[in-house]
């Protein structure tokens, strides 16, 4: 685990979303690149761009929790870090600091 | 005599107010214009001048969708110097950004409307093996995998084999220096990093001086073997010289001194030769005779003129052109390299070709 | 004038000289070719066509000739040139339309970017338009004559043109073209259709083409607002259904089969999404059954 950091979007004037049902399709101006989120990639990254100043990660998998009706317990929380890795990678979060 | 295909585009873009007034003529100034590269610069130029909605919307649709690729691909490279400068900074090492991408991570005028192909950089040749690997980790792979290619490339030539992206497919050259080790002359490349310019807003790259730009322009343009953008190429150096002059009163009497220092001195006469004929560019009365005392023996002068003239024509010119553009080849891989190793080179590239797609 | 309307020596003339110049929905083109099979495939598949007078401009001046320098009498050749450019391989004479028609979708892909291009068949009924995005061999052509076959207008079989920032396709009503097996299904299923001649042995197999209707070429300037996209996918012997797709997916997949999406950036995803939004999105299995098959999709119009 990684204490509780702080997340953000990368840069959030890049990215342009549109939201189907519960599915999240995304451009991402700095990669050129365009995704389609899954349902906790989804979940994660809409909690992400509410928060422009950060969110932290505990908060991040509370909220996850309550989109999703799972519990905020470990297997959760592991789930959101990975995730947040992945989009990291796609340079669409970042950690603060 | 200047031919027609270059005179064509090179009139459009000196007067780009000036447009076609029939279908016939922007049928020409089109597909001429396209062949050369230069269709978004046109796009960009007449824009500026009287507005592109003043152009018909049948040919303005050619110059609209010019500009789209030319945004899309200004922006690929943006992404993808950034790339590059984060597998890169690591090193500490001095990356030098060439041609296009260096005009446009440095705003520089030859930019505007301009596509790109590959994105080139300069690096210390001690540092290539680091280099290389640093870009290789960032998802580079080497291409022209058979080994002749390679050994061509790393020892013959001033440059890694290009290096393309597993994922992007974005080409990479990275160069060692402006003018390869086997040819008769030597360039110090040190002297081009001791010139060199830091972009401040995107380390860690630099560019090379003025003086050093135009050089490279005017050394790639003739001695190289790919003559396809002769017009583009000298459209850039047109530009950069109207730049740097109008910046700096001393920037003519540096430039052809510099070109004494680095040995330059015959690729900076021709792209001078050639710029004003077809783009009119004005060279100070002051610095004309400096600039005369470049030239070749006349014989060899009207040979190369005529030759030069012909192969800086579009890729859809005549036969005669094709000749003029294979004699030059041949003129460009000879100054590259001593002739044992050229005749050997060229019999292996020609067997290639057919393997390769058209 | 449509090109029906020239007589058949002047057509050769003109396709062997200066240029027959002819207009595909929103591009106009000057074709020139010596070859006599390209001349006898353009007066079938291109007869209800707008011509263009030889002043009015080109947007792409394209042949189809022997090499330069070839031997021209032995062993022919054909090259497709743009503007005097060669960019392909010669392929045998024989090829020569397919090349042409190759050529053109090339010009189109390459050089419209005032359009965001999808590779799709699109046809129409009703007011609206069936998008079908697909991979090669998803059998998107087959369904797409069948589909015309049965009244439905043809605004194009390979090349969907978006108008960026709306929601319209703009038709280019071209000869649809087909390969191997679903020549003969299509010439069982439609035999009105007028199918040229099939060329064996090309990259993609045996090659034929489908005249398109007159109706759907008169209509050429008539734009339409897509309501469905659909995913086909062939495989032989399976029952036919329509099936549910996520937006998400179909998304993805109009992603993946654009031509120029990355030229286009954020106005492309936007384009996208706004269509996918409005769009009623299936997957659609077929097993070969193609009167099944233009079934499924009136059901999917009366609902």
């Amino acid at each position: 685990m990684n204490g509780n950091r702080t997340w953000r979007a990368l840069a959030p004037e890049a990215i342009a979303s549109r939201t189907f049902d519960d599915e999240l399709v995304l451009y991402n101006d700095v990669t050129g690149s365009t995704h389609h989120l899954s349902v906790l990639g989804r979940s994660v990254m809409l909690a992400v761009l509410a928060h422009p100043c950060g969110v932290a990660l505990d908060a991040l998998v509370r909220r996850v929790a309550d989109d999703s009706g799972i519990d905020a317990d470990d297997a959760l929380a592991q789930s959101v870090e990975r995730t947040l890795a992945e989009l990291s990678e796609l340079r669409l979060v970042t950690p603060t600091i | 005599m200047i031919r027609s295909s270059n005179a064509l585009v090179a009139k459009a873009l000196r007067t780009p107010e000036r447009i076609p007034q029939d279908a016939a003529g922007w049928e020409a100034l089109i597909g001429r214009t396209r062949e050369a590269g230069l269709i978004a610069t046109l796009a960009a130029r007449i824009d500026a001048s009287i507005g592109l909605d003043r152009v018909p919307a049948a040919p303005r649709a050619h110059l609209i969708a010019a500009r789209h690729r030319c945004r899309a691909q200004q922006a690929a490279v943006r992404r993808e110097t950034a790339e590059i400068a984060r597998a890169l900074a690591p090193l500490r090492a001095p990356v030098v950004l060439l041609k296009g991408a260096a005009y446009l991570m440095a705003a520089l005028p030859p930019a505007e409307g301009r596509l790109f192909s590959d994105i080139d950089i300069l690096v210390p040749k001690s540092h290539l093996p680091d280099v290389e690997s640093a870009l290789m980790l960032a998802g580079f792979a080497t291409t022209h995998l058979h080994p002749y290619d390679q050994r061509y490339y790393r020892r013959w030539m001033h440059e890694l084999p290009p290096m393309q992206h597993v994922k992007r497919l974005t080409i990479l050259d990275v160069h060692h220096t402006i003018v390869p080790e086997t040819a008769g002359v030597a360039l110090d490349a040190s002297a081009l990093f001791r010139s060199a310019t830091p972009l401040a807003d995107a380390p860690p790259f630099s560019v090379l001086s003025p003086c050093d730009m135009v050089l490279h322009s005017a050394t790639h343009l003739f001695q190289n073997e790919e003559l396809t953008h002769g017009l583009r190429d000298l459209v850039d150096i047109d530009r950069l010289l109207a730049h740097f002059a109008a910046a700096n009163p001393s920037f003519w009497r540096a430039l052809v001194a510099r070109a004494g220092e680095l040995d330059l001195g015959r690729p900076l006469f021709y792209a001078l030769r050639f710029t004003t004929r077809l783009l009119g560019t004005p060279i100070p009365d002051a610095i004309a005779p400096d600039v005369a005392r470049l030239a070749p023996a006349a014989p060899v002068g009207a040979l190369m003129d005529r030759l030069l003239d012909a192969a800086l024509q579009p890729k859809s010119a005549s036969a005669a052109t094709r000749w003029a553009r294979r004699a030059l080849y041949l003129r460009g891989h000879w100054l590259k390299m001593p002739a044992p190793l050229l005749a050997y080179h060229l019999t292996w590239k020609a067997l290639r070709r057919d393997e390769e797609p058209a | 004038m449509i090109l029906a309307d020239l007589a058949p020596s002047e057509m050769r003339r003109r396709l062997s000289g200066p240029g027959l110049r002819v207009r595909l929905g929103p591009v106009a083109v000057q074709i020139r070719s010596p070859f006599a099979s390209v001349a006898s495939a353009i007066a079938l598949h291109y007869a209800e066509h707008d011509l263009l007078d030889p002043s009015a401009f080109a947007d792409f001046r394209v042949s189809v000739d022997p090499p330069f320098g070839a031997r021209r009498f032995v062993g022919k050749q054909a090259l497709f040139k743009f503007d005097g450019m060669a960019n392909f391989r010669p392929l045998p004479a024989t090829q020569a339309f397919p090349l042409l028609e190759w050529g053109l979708n090339w010009c189109v892909t390459s050089q419209c970017h005032q359009y965001l291009i999808i590779h799709a068949a699109v046809v129409e009924r009703g007011g609206k338009a069936l998008l079908l995005p697909a991979p090669p061999a998803s059998g998107k052509s087959t369904l797409c004559a069948a589909l015309v076959a049965r009244g439905w207008r043809l605004l194009s079989d390979e090349l969907a043109l978006i108008e960026l920032g709306r929601r319209s396709v703009v038709p280019m009503p071209r000869p649809i073209s087909l390969k191997n097996k679903s020549i003969g299904a299509i010439a069982r299923f439609w035999p009105d259709a007028a199918i040229g001649d099939v060329v064996p042995d090309t990259l993609k197999g045996s090659v034929a083409h489908v005249r398109p209707p007159g109706d759907s070429v008169r209509r050429g300037g008539e734009a339409a607002v897509p309501a469905w996209v659909v995913l086909p996918r062939y495989a032989e012997g399976e029952a036919t259904e329509l099936a549910a797709l996520s937006k998400g997916e179909a998304f993805m997949q109009l992603v993946d089969s654009a031509f120029n999406y990355s030229v286009h950036g954020r106005a492309g995803f936007e384009t996208l999404a706004d269509l996918v939004d409005a769009c009623e999105c299936r997957a659609f299995t077929y097993g070969g059954a193609l009167d099944e098959a233009v079934g499924a999709f009136d059901d999917l119009v009366k609902t």
